[in-house]
């Protein structure tokens, strides 16, 4: 029997359709992984599961028992889950907010907790050698009392997987643990998630939601394929890689990489201006210098790759060019002119735009509000901003049917999208991106690839900073290598990309093309 | 349990410390525990379970009236009317907490303020109970048979109980009510899949920083000797509210400490007068502009920068 079963499930928001008739059953003892496009409805699937979503129609049945899921009784019942977005608590230290995970479990009061009366210290004792037992289990090694904001990403995922290890759930839920984490670091997570379906004896399952197909496939016992709000395909991951419908949806292995419209380049780049010159820059935060004398010169109209593992600097590079981040030394030139002592406000409006990695788009507003908030500054007529928003809704078709509809409801491809948008808007002349296809499905990817090669070809200077070597390859004219905060290599990106050491050494990338491990 | 016996170790020391400094610096001290008290349950409300209120001046008035009234109108024991108070102080808070529970932010703030000025209205209308809009004064009273209170001895029991209030609620943070109110500060969401019950969860946090309030607001009563309509006005509550933005806003109970001591005990201690509105303001803006985190914050950072330095330097 079925551990959890979702039956013909529909939900929609406001007119939009997330879930419609999608089934679902995860076996005890298995490790389940949930794959589909972005704004398949996955998180959503995910969200009804956990209780904080009421599907319109639709049965849910958990180990045999009808299941209408609260979110405060989940713990309890054995359901425990991760967010996509983080959820640590930042105030509380890495043990604390493993501790809070054994909240359910708890039952002293206010004065019992305050006076720290007997029942209180025993509760705290045992929720605390919990905590340590789950945090070993999990194999964290930071310091227990580290502030969470000291924590590297994969610190912070093993804390968040700990602390919704702590009631000892039945079903877990991770919706995308691997996201931003490198090759070495996915490895190290598998062999986790592995270690606990096998601890659970058959009893326990878990749940996988995640972009990172090939870790799926790899990974899970079975696997469901979701597109547009229902289910395409159960079964084992075999079975479902093979499954036409998915590959049509969503792999498109067939399709995939077929479209490379790299943009012409006439004039050779050698003789075109310099637009940004950085010189000996070094920046960090605090205490800790993250860039060392980083030199780079970025010629009008090229589109240059930075390259590199998570913690290299490529974001503290952008940061620092955009004004965010003051340098300690070196300088940066735009134009001729030095920078790296104004304020972000006088670069973004000197003509450099970014599209950070967190995507900064505007839960609450729309997305033409979302627009008009980053045109601060144009000083357009009315007719301009118009003529500015058709040729942004001409260029971006997705967006052109939701110009009303809130940031919040967008899918995450939407809002990539929509965060690029955003800078282009300003018309600036060169384009910073950072890591735009974390969390991407790879059709919506391939969509930023292309995008990429349109504005390079009207002229447009791109930077991107991007982990995932693949789809910048066809894209970029030049790449840069970062490791520790300096340029390792430069030149053609794929020759940086072939040198099999460099990216052993320093793209993280899977083993698996060159090496018998 | 040791976190409790190195409180009492340090009240008592507080206490005897108040006990032999002279009468006008120990009436201050006895002041500033009290305002120590009130920061406090509003650190406890706002920094830990994230939601701002305004109501610390209404539920000290609570506390001051409800003591005074059950002394003197009904005539009952000190042993029974401040237990008594403080739980109609918690029951308040609750039901404050019930109404705001689905609020946030301004419109939170709003509610909060809109209980001060009935609380106003009642203790300027109250009649019998209000001394008829004058206030009530604290009627001579024996402590099992020890003695009648002296100043002196009110002095010492303000200082040792705020050190004791401040022990309590570090114990609280620090525990799993602690962790379930930053979470639901940061994350409701998440605190909710953790088994969280938001609603009474906030309620509780109510509660909880009415009691303090209302506690802070006896020992104010005894201090002074009397209760009057203008010491729980709005104007007693944003005091308290910005020495809790001086103090920090990582919810610490060192910040509960220092900004009452910037904002109130210093500016009185060395006789600043009028310029006391001239810090007051100034030393709001400076925190924000230089100190986000509050003087607790900027105090943990120069710690932290001068252990890294001093180590930098013996490694030279």
């Amino acid at each position: 029997m079925a551990m959890l079963t979702l039956t013909d499930i529909s939900l929609s928001f406001g007119g939009v359709k997330a879930l419609s008739n999608m089934n679902l059953a995860i076996e005890p003892g298995t490790l389940h992984g949930l794959v589909g496009p972005n704004g398949a409805g996955k998180t959503t699937a995910m969200n009804v599961i956990s209780g904080l979503v009421r599907p319109n129609t639709g049965r849910m049945a958990f180990k045999g028992e009808a299941f209408r899921p609260k979110p405060h009784k989940l713990a309890s019942q054995g359901l425990s889950r991760t967010f996509q977005a983080s959820a640590i608590i930042e105030s509380l230290d890495a043990l604390q907010n493993v501790m809070f995970g054994g909240y359910s479990s708890t039952r002293s009061g206010i004065l019992s907790c305050s006076l720290r009366m007997p029942g209180a210290v025993k509760e705290e004792r045992a929720i605390r050698a919990r905590a340590e037992e789950v945090l070993e289990q999990v194999g964290y090694r930071g310091s227990k009392e580290a502030r969470t904001a000291d924590l590297s990403t994969w610190q912070r995922r093993q804390v968040e997987i700990a602390r919704a290890l702590m009631p000892n759930p039945q079903l877990l839920l991770l919706d995308e643990p691997a996201a931003g984490l490198t090759a070495g670091e996915i490895e190290t997570l598998k062999i986790l998630m592995l270690n606990l379906r096998d601890q659970g004896k058959g009893r326990n399952s878990i749940l996988l939601i995640e972009h990172n197909v090939p870790l799926v496939f790899t990974l899970c016992d079975t696997v469901t394929a979701m597109a547009s709000g229902r289910d395409l395909a159960h079964g084992t991951p075999g079975e479902v890689r093979g499954h036409p419908e998915v590959i049509n949806s969503y792999l498109g292995e067939g399709t995939r990489r077929k479209v490379r419209t790299i943009a012409k380049i006439e004039v050779p780049l050698t003789e075109k201006p310099v637009v940004l010159a950085l010189d000996k820059v070094s920046a960090g935060y605090g205490a800790t210098t993250v860039l060392h004398g980083i030199t780079m010169q970025v010629r009008l109209g090229e589109t240059v790759a930075l390259f590199g593992p998570n913690g290299a600097g490529k974001s503290t590079l952008l940061n620092t060019i955009i004004g965010q981040r003051p340098t300690i030394s070196g300088t940066v030139h735009y134009q001729g002119k030095r920078i790296d002592h104004l304020s972000v406000q006088k670069i973004v409006r000197s003509g450099i735009g970014i599209v950070p990695q967190g995507r900064a788009v505007l839960e609450r507003q729309s997305v033409e509000d979302n627009l008009l908030v980053s045109s601060t500054g144009l000083r357009l007529s009315k007719r301009e901003w118009r003529e500015r928003l058709d040729e942004i809704f001409a260029q971006f078709q997705s967006l052109a049917h939701r110009r009303k509809s809130l940031g919040a409801s967008l899918s995450g491809g939407e809002r990539q999208m929509l965060a690029i948008a955003k800078v282009l808007v300003r018309r600036p002349s060169v384009l910073l991106l950072d890591e735009p296809s974390i969390g991407l499905a790879p059709t919506i990817v391939d969509e930023v690839q292309r995008l990429v090669a349109d504005l390079a070809a009207k002229g447009l200077t791109v930077i991107i900073g991007e982990q995932s070597v693949d789809w910048v390859l066809p894209v970029a004219t030049r790449a840069y290598a970062i490791a520790a905060g300096q340029v390792v290599a430069e030149g053609s990106p794929s020759a940086l990309s072939n040198a099999d050491t460099l990216a052993d050494r320093y793209l993280g990338r899977q083993p698996s093309s060159h090496c018998g491990q | 349990m040791r976190i409790i016996l190195i409180g009492l170790a340090v009240a008592a020391v507080a206490s005897g410390v108040s006990a032999i400094i002279p009468p006008y610096t120990g009436f201050l001290t006895a002041q500033l525990a009290v305002i120590v008290i009130a920061v406090a349950s509003l650190n406890l409300l706002g920094n830990v379970a994230g939601m701002l209120s305004l109501a610390s001046a209404a539920f000290m008035g609570l506390g001051g009236y409800g003591v005074l009234i059950f002394l003197t109108i009904y005539g009952l024991p000190l042993i029974v009317s401040i237990p008594l108070t403080l739980i109609i102080g918690f029951v308040f808070g609750w039901i404050m907490g019930l109404i705001a529970v689905r609020l946030s932010g301004i419109s939170l703030a709003i509610v909060t303020f809109g209980f001060v000025q009935v609380f106003q209205v009642f203790v300027k209308q109250g009649g019998a109970f209000s001394g008829d809009g004058y206030g009530l004064i604290l009627p001579p009273v024996e402590i099992l048979g020890i003695g009648p209170l002296t100043p002196r001895i009110i002095s010492l029991t303000c200082v040792f109980t705020a050190a004791m209030v401040l022990v309590f609620t570090l114990a609280l943070t620090r525990s799993r009510i602690g962790r379930a109110w930053f979470a639901i500060k940061e994350n409701p969401i998440a605190a909710e899949m953790q088994g969280v019950n938001l609603l009474s969860m906030r309620a509780k946090a109510f509660a909880t920083s009415g009691a303090m309030a209302s506690l802070a607001g006896i020992l104010q009563a005894f201090l002074l000797g009397i209760t009057n309509p203008s010491l729980y006005t709005v104007d007693a509550s944003i005091s308290h509210l910005s020495m809790m933005v001086v103090g920090g806003s990582s919810g610490s109970v060192a910040g509960s400490v220092l900004g009452p001591v910037v904002l109130y005990f210093l500016p009185e201690f060395f006789h600043l007068g009028s310029y006391r509105e001239i810090l007051y303001g100034g030393a709001l803006l400076l925190t924000l502009a230089l100190a986000p985190q509050g003087l607790a914050g900027a105090s943990k950072y120069l710690g932290r920068y001068l252990v890294s330095t001093s180590r930098n330097w013996m490694r030279r």
